[in-house]
């Protein structure tokens, strides 16, 4: 089985990973929905931050808890929780971010049974002069509930060995990543996404060796892929299928910006005096999400077209799940800037619990539009 | 037949004196150029006192407020507007009309002169996620406007880092207030403004406490024309902290004396979420049936401060001279801001306003709740179903109906009538008045 094929089944078999490593370690399991979360903390007390990924199915489990105008990704997390499969999770966890996901948590911490949760209130204007401080005080507020629930104190040294575990398999991605700006990239955009993916469900080491495989395997034999128009996908989804099902049209997605892509690793914590702070400046500084880009003039319009021509796409896809407002304030900012340099962008509204095969016949119009533009 | 009891009621009187403040506040808005002062985009949120260290100032409210939210053809243009630039059903409605009114060139606009007025900046402090958005929009759209956005920490539970962080935010906005507008930065109003501020929110408060008398000496519309002046981010005024003072004294007597706002009060509820500003009369409806709406968490919460205890009555805060706090420097000012702001401040508290709901329901005395899940405010139906939910688990009756504040075509008023009138029966009441009244909204423009 190839790097790739395994980071797909470790996605595919989240679950069961979960179980088998409790099994083995002894340790516990927390799970997180935004990923601001400063799981290296969870990691250094010795659990396994796993994302809580929906599992895109039609579901009817949420409507008494969650308003029918919440997005989809929210509710489908949340049916997961209902539906017993995250039963294995001593503690759920989310960060600050907007009110769908808060509504999950809250929703999870009233009806779901799990022994701890943890709300990171961070700071919304991460530019302001106070969001540091503020965002310092959240990490150490974590870090001394989770040793008090706990029950032992979490040492300065296994901070600064869990921000080198998180910080060297950034690096690794980040190099993955660098290899799709090759005329022929080695790897698809659904591929990396469920590189990056497998790396929210599983054990950062042996993700990073995985990693580190799958560079060795694309030095030995780089597959040979017909490469299409090159496209960026940011915005929202948590399915690396609906990425697949654009690839299948005669694209390769080169580069992303997702949450469940390269939002979630780009940056590295800096090493510091104090790994406390170094972790609050890193998620203060990581590419902001909508959310997270409040103050003033946006900046993630800049940063995606810096990142379009980095990547030398040819057209944008920005999806958007239903109801989804915080994506939907940027995008049309964001499309307005790509176009105006010669980026087509089309912004797609998606129900990640809808089957795939309606999104097929949408998506393959937006292509002809986008090869339109191009030729 | 059973004889209905009538308790005794009488106009308010400070009324005329509200209706007299509120025009003059729109007139202060629109002669501000004639003054040389200062026009602010903001207002509905806290803390527009920062602005007064500024001196002369007036504020445009983004919430476009006044007759255009009557119009059902311009809220439709409006609305529809939005959604051809990309922000579609989903986004927030009151940002939507905004948008639209600014691309129809009517935003700041004088109804009576057909004047523009241009704000000169925009500031404000916010929790909302969409009005976050927002004010990047006013960029965008309108005039490039310079903005300045202070966020009210959303909170699990009152925080000291939630203090400094305000604070921090808010010494940053006085810098940036003093170098955008080139102006210099005056404490001594800075301090004035914020204790008017102070002291006119906890008259509002002490009037929303009141409504827990039977019968209740305001109905929830009664309470909405008395935030106008909030909403208009007039409460720094001296004359509105003396205006909020009376009129906190006349409905502690109202109360005290049992005089109702609807004298044939039989059932109290309570109207949670955005009531519909088109049409006007949702909350009226409810009075035919001997039903009065009396206020809401989130009505209470939008200007009141103060905290809410296990059994739902409050601990409003402190007046400043109880507060223990120095109020001398700009950084006492600034600190006590950020206190009043953390502490006393229920409504960034997502996860508590459920169990908030049900306990005040249960203070105030209703017999049950009704609630707009609004589909243009995401901000506030954020634990709506939840809220449901509880209710019904401490058995109040409860129902829902769903709408979009600000956008007539997200309402169906023949829908919300059946379910109001199938609610009221529910609870065992009749219309005490015959005939079918039914909601409207008018037609202008
Ligand atoms: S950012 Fe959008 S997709 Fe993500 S949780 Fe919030 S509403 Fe849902
Ligand atoms: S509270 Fe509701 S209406 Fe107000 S800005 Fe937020 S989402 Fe919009």
């Amino acid at each position: 089985m190839s790097s790739a094929d395994k980071f797909q089944q470790a996605v595919a078999n989240r679950h069961q990973y979960a179980r088998e490593w409790k099994q083995r370690t002894g340790g516990r399991v927390a799970g997180y929905l935004c990923t601001y979360v400063p799981e290296e903390v969870f990691y250094a007390a010795g659990m396994l931050p796993v994302r809580i990924i929906g599992s895109h199915e039609p579901e009817s489990v949420t409507s008494p808890y969650i308003f029918g105008m919440f997005c989809s990704h929210c509710r489908d997390c949340l049916a997961q929780g209902l539906q017993g499969r995250y039963d294995y999770l001593d503690a759920v966890s989310t960060a600050h971010c907007c009110v769908h996901s808060f509504q999950t948590f809250d929703s999870w911490r009233r009806h779901i049974p799990v022994e701890h949760f943890y709300y990171v209130s961070m700071p919304q204007l991460i530019q302001s002069r106070g969001a540091q401080r503020s965002m310092l005080a959240e990490v150490t507020v974590l870090k001394e509930r989770l040793e008090a629930d706990l029950g032992r104190s979490i040492p300065a040294s296994a901070m600064e060995q869990a921000i080198g575990v998180y910080n060297r398999n950034r690096r690794l991605m980040r190099q993955v990543y660098e290899l799709r700006q090759r005329d022929n990239p080695p790897i698809t955009g659904a591929e990396c996404m469920e590189m990056v993916m497998a790396s929210q469900v599983m054990d950062k080491e042996e993700h990073s060796r995985l990693v580190e495989s799958l560079l060795k395997e694309f030095e030995a034999a780089p597959p040979v892929r017909e490469v299409g128009v090159r496209l960026l996908v940011a915005g929202q989804t948590d399915s690396a299928d609906v990425v697949r099902v654009i690839e299948e049209l005669g694209t390769t997605v080169v580069a992303d910006d997702l949450c469940f892509g390269s939002r979630y690793f780009w940056n590295e914590a800096v090493d510091g005096k104090d790994p406390l702070a170094a972790l609050a400046q890193r998620y203060l500084e990581r590419p902001p999400c909508p959310m997270k880009d409040l103050h003033g003039v946006r900046v993630r319009p800049g940063y995606l077209l810096d990142m379009a021509k980095e990547y030398r796409v040819q057209g944008a896809i920005l999806i958007r799940q239903q109801f989804c407002d915080p994506h939907e304030y940027d995008m049309p900012a964001i499309k307005r800037l790509l176009e105006e340099n010669g980026i087509p962008a089309l912004i797609m509204e998606q129900d990640i619990t809808i089957p795939l095969g309606q999104l097929r016949t949408r998506v393959e119009a937006h292509l002809e539009l986008v090869q339109q533009e191009i030729a | 037949m059973a004889v209905q009891q009538r308790y005794p009621t009488r106009p308010l009187e400070c009324w005329g004196k509200l209706e007299e403040l509120r025009r003059r506040l729109v007139r202060d808005t629109y002669s501000a150029r004639e003054r040389g002062d200062l026009v602010v985009l903001g207002g509905p949120g806290p803390l527009p006192s920062v602005l007064c260290g500024l001196g002369g100032f007036q504020l445009l409210s983004p919430m476009p407020i006044g007759p255009d939210m009557q119009d059902l053809r311009l809220l439709t243009k409006m609305n529809e507007l939005a959604t051809a630039q990309g922000y579609g059903n989903d986004c927030c409605a009151t940002l939507r009309i905004a948008l639209g009114s600014m691309l129809m060139d009517r935003f700041g606009m004088n109804k009576r002169t057909g004047e523009i007025l241009k704000p000169d900046i925009h500031f404000e402090s916010l929790a909302c996620q969409g009005q976050m958005k927002a004010q990047q929009l006013y960029q965008e759209y309108y005039f490039q406007l310079p903005s300045f956005v202070v966020e009210m920490p959303w909170q699990e539970e009152p925080r000291q880092a939630d203090v400094d962080y305000l604070e921090s935010q808010l010494q940053e906005a006085v810098e940036w207030l003093q170098k955008t507008t080139g102006r210099e930065f005056n404490d001594e109003l800075l301090a004035e403004g914020w204790l008017n501020e102070w002291r006119s929110r906890i008259y509002f408060s002490r009037i929303m406490e009141y409504q827990a008398a039977v019968p209740a000496p305001l109905d929830q519309k009664m309470l909405a024309s008395f935030a106008t002046l909030m909403w208009r981010g007039a409460m720094h005024l001296p004359e509105i902290r003396d205006f909020y003072k009376e009129a906190a004294d006349e409905v502690a007597v109202r109360a005290k004396e049992g005089i109702a706002a609807l004298a044939t009060e039989r059932c109290r509820l309570f109207h949670e979420g955005p009531v519909p500003w088109y049409p006007s009369n949702v909350l009226r409806y409810f009075n035919r049936y001997g039903a009065v709406c009396i206020g809401s968490w989130l009505y209470c919460t939008e200007f009141g401060n103060f905290t809410v205890n296990e059994d739902g009555s409050w601990d409003v805060c402190p007046m400043p001279e109880d507060m223990g706090l120095p109020l001398k420097t700009r950084d006492d000012i600034l600190h006590s801001m950020a206190v009043v702001f953390t502490r006393y401040n229920p409504r960034p508290q997502l996860g508590a306003r459920i169990d908030h709901r049900v306990n005040m329901a249960r203070h105030f005395k209703v017999d049950g709740a009704v609630f707009a899940l609004d589909r243009g405010c995401l901000g506030n139906t954020c634990g709506a179903m939840e809220s449901i939910v509880a209710f019904k688990e401490a058995g109040l009756p409860v129902t829902s109906y769903e709408g979009a504040c600000a956008n007539p075509s997200e309402l169906d008023q023949g829908e919300v009538v059946s379910r109001i009138d199938a609610f009221m029966e529910s609870l065992g009441l009749k219309p005490l008045e015959p005939g079918r009244p039914l909601l409207q909204a008018e037609v202008g423009g």
